[in-house]
């Protein structure tokens, strides 16, 4: 799996040991929502009009989470 | 194709004000203040090329100071009061040589304290945006300015109806709350454009503007002339929405050009568009008592209008702003405090809805607060008290021809809201026209047809079209066979100007009378005159506000994700009142293009600030609607009456999509207070549950 996130900071954001957690694993939701909670926890986000950082952060965890999830399904 | 031919626009034919060249001309650029508020020390002109013309401050020390309700504006400013304010402009043969000198002149300054906030600037000790109020600029057809000498307050409107203040403390129900708008550009396609050339004494403007003859008024005393002595000449606009209203930069292109000894163009860029005018914001603090049945007893509504840096007219816009935020309710007992206040921001102005957008989020949010406080349904609330014909208004006016409760039905009816009103809100509005005004209108026989002359704008509302489709309909040809000039000071006759949807209607009566007129003297000319007279006392708010009310309801079916805050619009409808409809296909535009302003006011669109700069100002930060953020389904209807008279409707669609879609919130629990309604703001309502 690999994961990366734009419009959150001043460039594309991934986070390859997070990913790896995933290897030979399956994409079950507790570690979708690991992976999901680690981007959230780890992004370093920018504020500006569009959002600011703490939105940022939380809905990148959602975001995440949900992509995991149409991946999985 | 219609009975008229290929749409102009279509085909490229169609000259705007940005298209107007002369012979020799010049070309304009601004020197702007960096700073919100300072003094011009000293401009320097040693780097500007050769053959460039400056206009500096001193320049205009021997001319007028203008303003459409007060007078408070230098042509030039020699004491920039925003950020964006124009401290000297630059005449050359080319727009980059222009734009290259004005980076050349070198502006020394000395900074002055400033205030952003319209609540902060009417605090004790406040920064003074002016040093004394500005003269009230007489307007006949305007209003009585109410300024506070030393405060920052440029108009006070007033309503006394009955005694609240008592009503209030004897209601059963109280509730309050406050709420805010930010500011927000008109974003036409075509930025301001303006030509001046003088010529023996006398000057010519083709400027893009909603209101020529007001320019007019207000450059006769700018440049100390007869108002003969000056000719604008309107052509079509590539969209308006209020922003291109009074004098802009008629004045400054117009000393310029005198200065220059050529005719001189100015073209705004996208950027100097959000320093030019803007929506006012505003801060409401509203109260409402009721009994326990839900019939409203009285209403207490405290409005900060914030105008910016000069006063325009935003004495007219608190005044409407006022009197919208009272609603279209019998409400024995209102007070109303509406401020118009000097800031440190680019100026506020007229924008589609004129303030009535602005008090309708307050006054019909807080409608929805109450029905939720009472246990009652919104809709039934509200028809509860819906003002119905013969009912006084809190102005002491006796109210006619009103379709409140149609427009209402009609909306909640298209949403299903009485089926199951979870998602859905609801919004009523009343509107006041410009009152009071005049419009006139000329028909004369030409070979081919006929030609009629007035001042009312084209936009892109269509007003030619409808001009077109009633003089075929009144004088038996066909609407090709009428000639409709651009309104031209010199040859129209006189209308107040193209604004609150009133062209229509006023030209329309007007028109119906020139023809009558032609059929009795010979079937080669005539004229035509409507009138409407009126006016509120600012004192009082007592008068009669509008001689013909916008009447009009929108409803909104939303869902909500809860994880992300984001909003979406499943359904959007607006029904609006138009008793009957002249130019049909117009008419739905007018709809449609006025609801998706508002849902950019709803969900979009503010002008973002820091320490007074505009910090959003391009279409990258500054988010109007695009194709992907409209609702799923857009509604809307017309609604019309055998035998009833033609109603405006420019803008009547556009002050309830804000309230509608932030009661549709209510509905879900989710209560929000401020435009526009961000996901994050979503996010916010859904913590707060």
């Amino acid at each position: 799996v690999r994961v990366v996130v734009g419009a959150v900071a001043e460039v594309p954001q991934q986070f390859p040991d997070l990913c790896e957690r995933a290897r030979g694993r399956a994409l079950d939701a507790a570690l979708r929502e690991e992976i999901a909670e680690g981007y959230g926890r780890r992004i370093e986000p920018i504020s500006d009009a569009r959002g600011s950082a703490d939105y940022r952060r939380r809905v990148t965890r959602v975001e995440v989470r949900r992509a995991l999830e149409d991946v999985a399904a | 194709v219609s009975a008229i031919g290929l749409d102009p626009r279509v085909t490229g034919g169609l000259r705007y004000a940005h298209d107007v060249e002369r012979p020799g001309m010049l070309h304009a650029a601004f020197v702007r203040s960096p700073h919100a508020h300072a003094r011009v020390k000293r401009v320097d002109v040693a780097a500007v090329p050769e053959g460039c013309t400056v206009l500096v401050p001193a320049d205009v020390d021997d001319l007028g100071i203008y303003g459409c309700q007060l007078k408070d504006q230098r042509v030039v400013a020699d004491v920039a009061r925003f950020a964006g304010d124009v401290v000297a402009a630059v005449a050359a043969p080319t727009r980059e040589a222009a734009k290259a000198a004005a980076l050349a002149v070198d502006v020394s300054w000395e900074e002055l304290p400033a205030v952003y906030d319209a609540v902060e600037a009417v605090a004790p000790g406040a920064p003074l945006v002016h040093e004394s109020a500005g003269a009230d600029a007489g307007d006949a057809v305007s209003i009585d300015v109410r300024s506070i000498e030393g405060s920052n307050v440029c108009h006070r409107f007033l309503i006394r109806h009955g005694d609240a203040e008592r009503a209030m403390a004897e209601a059963e129900v109280v509730v309050e709350e406050v709420f805010r708008t930010p500011s927000a550009a008109h974003a036409p396609m075509e930025p301001h454009a303006t030509l001046a050339e003088w010529e023996d004494g006398r000057l010519t403007l083709w400027t893009a503007t909603q209101t020529p003859f007001n320019v007019r008024a207000d450059l006769a005393g700018v440049f100390g002339l007869a108002e003969d002595a000056i000719r604008i000449v309107a052509p079509p606009m590539g969209g308006s929405f209020g922003a291109k209203t009074f004098v802009r930069l008629e004045a400054i292109v117009a000393a310029l050009a005198r200065k220059a000894g050529a005719p001189v163009k100015a073209v705004l860029d996208r950027t100097e568009e959000f320093v030019t005018l803007n929506r006012h914001p505003a801060t409401m603090r509203m109260r409402l008592g009721a009994r326990r049945d839900g019939t409203l007893v009285a209403k207490e509504l405290d409005c900060w209008v914030d105008t910016g840096a000069y006063a325009d007219c935003g004495p007219g816009v608190a005044t409407k702003l006022g009197y919208a935020g009272v609603g279209p309710y019998r409400i024995p007992h209102v007070r109303v405090d509406s401020l118009a206040i000097y800031t440190n921001l680019p100026p506020n102005g007229a924008y589609r809805g004129y303030g009535a957008m602005q008090s309708v989020w307050a006054s019909e949010r807080t409608m929805d607060i109450l029905a939720e406080r009472l246990g009652m349904s919104p809709l039934e609330l509200r028809r509860r008290n819906l003002l119905r014909d013969g009912d006084r208004f809190a102005t002491g006016e006796v109210m006619h021809d009103v379709h409140f409760e149609d427009c209402l039905q009609a909306a909640a009816e298209a949403v299903g809201y009485e089926d199951d009103p979870r998602g859905k809100g609801l919004c009523v509005l009343l509107k006041g026209m410009q009152t009071p005004s005049r419009a006139q209108i000329e028909v004369e026989r030409t070979p081919i047809g006929y030609v009629i002359r007035s001042a009312s704008c084209e936009m892109g509302q269509g007003i030619r079209r409808s001009l077109r489709l009633l003089g075929a309909e009144m004088l038996g040809c066909e609407p090709g066979q009428i000639e409709i000039p651009d309104p031209d000071t010199d040859s129209s006759p006189f209308d107040t100007r193209t604004t609150s949807s009133r062209s229509t209607h006023m030209m329309g009566r007007a028109l119906e009378i020139a023809v009558a007129d032609l059929r009795a003297s010979g079937g080669e000319r005539g004229f035509g005159e409507i009138v409407n007279e009126g006016g509120l006392d600012p004192d009082t708010g007592q008068g009669v506000a509008s001689t013909h009310w916008h009447q009009g309801a929108a409803a909104a079916q939303v869902s909500v994700d809860e994880e992300t805050g984001v909003l979406t619009v499943e359904h959007l409808h607006a029904a609006v009142y138009a008793g009957r409809v002249v130019n049909r296909p117009g008419a739905e535009l007018q709809n449609e293009g006025s609801m998706v302003m508002g849902l950019g006011t709803a969900l979009l669109e503010g002008i973002l600030f820091a320490d007074g700069q505009v910090t959003n100002a391009n279409f990258s930060d500054y988010n109007i609607p695009a194709a992907g953020d409209l609702p799923k389904r857009l509604t809307h209807e017309l609604i019309e009456r055998e035998g009833a008279e033609v109603h405006g409707l420019g803008e009547t669609a556009l002050p309830p999509v804000p309230a509608a879609i932030g009661n549709a919130l209510q509905s879900l629990g989710l209560h929000v207070t401020e435009l526009p309604i961000t996901p994050e703001a979503v996010l916010e309502a859904v913590d707060a549950r």
